[in-house]
């Protein structure tokens, strides 16, 4: 049974993380149509740019975790102006594109493996307290994962809301040829899109840094658990992608409790399952 | 002279794919005038107003607004310009309140003036608009629908409306209601406006001049008055 509460607190911060995850890549897709599978690399990029910025330019942590949010978002947006809005502006049929997402992921993959090396970056330098809850240690990483998705999931949702580009994603989101039709400048506010839902999943990175290090590889577990906690919360939903997240990581870190951790990601898959069958568009809609 | 025309369509051609669907067309709207064009299921109707909104592009031809080019300019030039567009089908936004529709109409507006007193206009012409403000668009019937979509292009303030079908799939009863709005429309706020149609009896006696397609080419350009006989009409279809 004391197993029972670090389970529960692991599950949380890893359901957290997840969430963000899933926000910023949901977001792509409901807006823009993209289903952006080097939504991965690209999150991997700012992890290696605040390593890059806390290790060789000696900059203070969060600094350097701004300078991984930028580069990440900037990336996103490049990867959306020089490929994918080509696609886009010649109506390619999703197939085509999602092969193109899969060809960039491989590529970014690759050059962060020819730009940094394969081993694994880490940062020891950051400090950060232990406390306990209970009978259970958290560290203050996780506590600022936690956080990160409390500040940035009221902030998205009060952006969606009370902004003018939050008002006209929600329109695009829900009817992209009216969007067009009234004269929202779909590829403008598309880019936006590309650099929130990248700068979003920047922070993510920037935490897991500090937390496990970086390797190049390490876009493609994340962008496949973003896509299948924005799938199980509700593709493009807010309160979907929290929901989402938070399920995931709790069924993944309670489910060790009984069964060995070999079953995590078919724990994963089987919760998608169930969801999915029981609620096929799964389990919110709209934000 | 001064030219009476605020749209001019001359020679457009427009092609899905390789297969040209709209060939060689030319007309004019004009100014504060209803222009209905008619054709049966598939002439090309909706590609040919799509295509002039700057939707779908135009393979040949030009088009002029106000005596300038405007050929594959973009919709958001055009509704800057006074030029709005309510398309075929429910043209609203569904998971968003009717007051949120009707502010999307107001993307390029930055007056709260003219934003207040468009709202005032199109809740005078649709009180039913003011009523449902905080519903979601989606769970209106579609009459509402339709008058949502028109009442978030005359937030816009245009000059010139095109609206593709607005009567289709409605009632009877309100088929005309939205012809007569229409032409209401036109009257109080001195548009100049396009229906694209199928329902030949409600909108005809309301046009000044009408167009009609076959397979993607003008077979008719002229006055309603002698389409009045179904069989001259029947000629054309
Ligand atoms: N996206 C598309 N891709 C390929 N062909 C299309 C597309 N849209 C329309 N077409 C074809 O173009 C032709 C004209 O279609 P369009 O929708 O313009 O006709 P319409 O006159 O508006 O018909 P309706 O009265 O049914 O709305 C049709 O033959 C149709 O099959
Ligand atoms: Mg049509």
């Amino acid at each position: 049974m004391e197993l029972l509460l670090p389970l529960f607190l692991n599950g949380v911060v890893n359901g957290a993380h997840y969430a963000l995850l899933a926000m910023g890549f949901g977001m792509i897709f409901a807006t823009t149509g993209v289903v952006h599978f080097a939504y991965g690399p690209v999150y991997a990029v700012a992890a290696y740019l605040t390593w890059w910025s806390v290790t060789v330019l000696s900059l203070p942590f969060l600094v350097a975790m701004g300078v991984g949010i930028v580069g990440c978002a900037v990336v996103g947006m490049a990867s959306y102006v020089l490929l994918y809005r080509w696609f886009l502006r010649n109506d390619s049929p999703p197939f085509i594109i999602l092969v193109v997402s899969l060809g960039l992921l491989m590529l970014i993959t690759n050059l962060i493996g020819v730009a940094f090396g394969t081993n694994a970056k880490t940062v020891n330098d950051v400090t950060y307290g232990f406390y306990f809850i209970g009978s259970a240690v958290v560290t203050g990483v996780q506590l600022w994962q936690v956080l990160a998705l409390v500040v940035v999931g009221l902030g998205l949702a009060a952006f969606m809301k009370w902004t003018a580009y939050g008002s006209y994603i929600r329109a695009m989101q829900d009817n992209m040829l009216m969007a067009k039709i009234v004269g929202i400048n779909t590829e403008r506010v598309s880019l936006v899109v590309f650099g929130i839902g990248s700068g979003i999943s920047g922070i993510a990175a920037s935490l897991i840094l500090v937390k496990e290090g970086a390797l190049p590889h390490m876009g493609f577990l994340a962008v496949f658990y973003a896509f299948l906690a924005a799938v199980v919360g509700g593709l493009g939903s807010l309160p979907g992608a929290v929901a989402g997240g938070l399920i995931l990581g709790l069924v993944e870190s309670l489910g060790v409790w009984r069964v060995s951790s070999d079953w995590q990601t078919t724990i994963a898959f089987g919760v998608l399952f169930i969801v999915l069958i029981w609620r096929p568009t799964g389990l919110w809609k709209g934000y | 002279m001064i030219n009476n025309a605020i749209l001019k369509v001359l020679d457009v051609s427009v092609d899905h794919g390789n297969r040209r669907v709209v060939d060689s067309i030319s007309f004019d709207v004009l100014r504060n005038k209803i222009l209905l064009v008619l054709g049966h299921n598939g002439a090309g109707k909706t590609t040919l107003v799509r295509s002039i909104f700057g939707l779908h592009p135009i393979a040949a031809g030009e088009v002029q607004y106000n005596d300038k080019p405007i050929t594959n300019r973009s919709t958001e030039e055009n509704v800057k310009n006074g030029f709005s567009f309510v398309p075929q089908g429910h043209g609203v936004f569904r998971s968003l309140t009717v007051e949120e529709n009707l502010m999307l109409g107001t993307t390029h507006v930055s007056e709260q003036k003219k934003i207040r007193e468009r709202l005032e206009t199109v809740r005078e012409l649709f009180p039913i608009l003011s009523e449902r403000r905080a519903q979601k668009a989606g769970t209106m019937s579609g009459g509402q629908q339709q008058m949502l979509a028109i009442g978030i292009a005359l937030m816009q303030g245009p000059d010139l409306l095109v609206l593709d079908e607005p009567t289709i799939g409605l009632a009877p009863r309100l088929v005309n209601q939205v012809v007569e709005s229409v032409v209401k429309i036109k009257e109080t706020l001195g548009l100049s406006v396009v229906i694209v149609e199928q329902n030949i009896q409600a909108s005809l006696p309301v046009a000044d001049g009408v167009v009609i397609l076959k397979t993607g080419r003008k077979v008719y350009d002229g006055a309603p008055a002698p389409l009045a006989d179904h069989n001259k009409l029947m000629e054309y279809f």
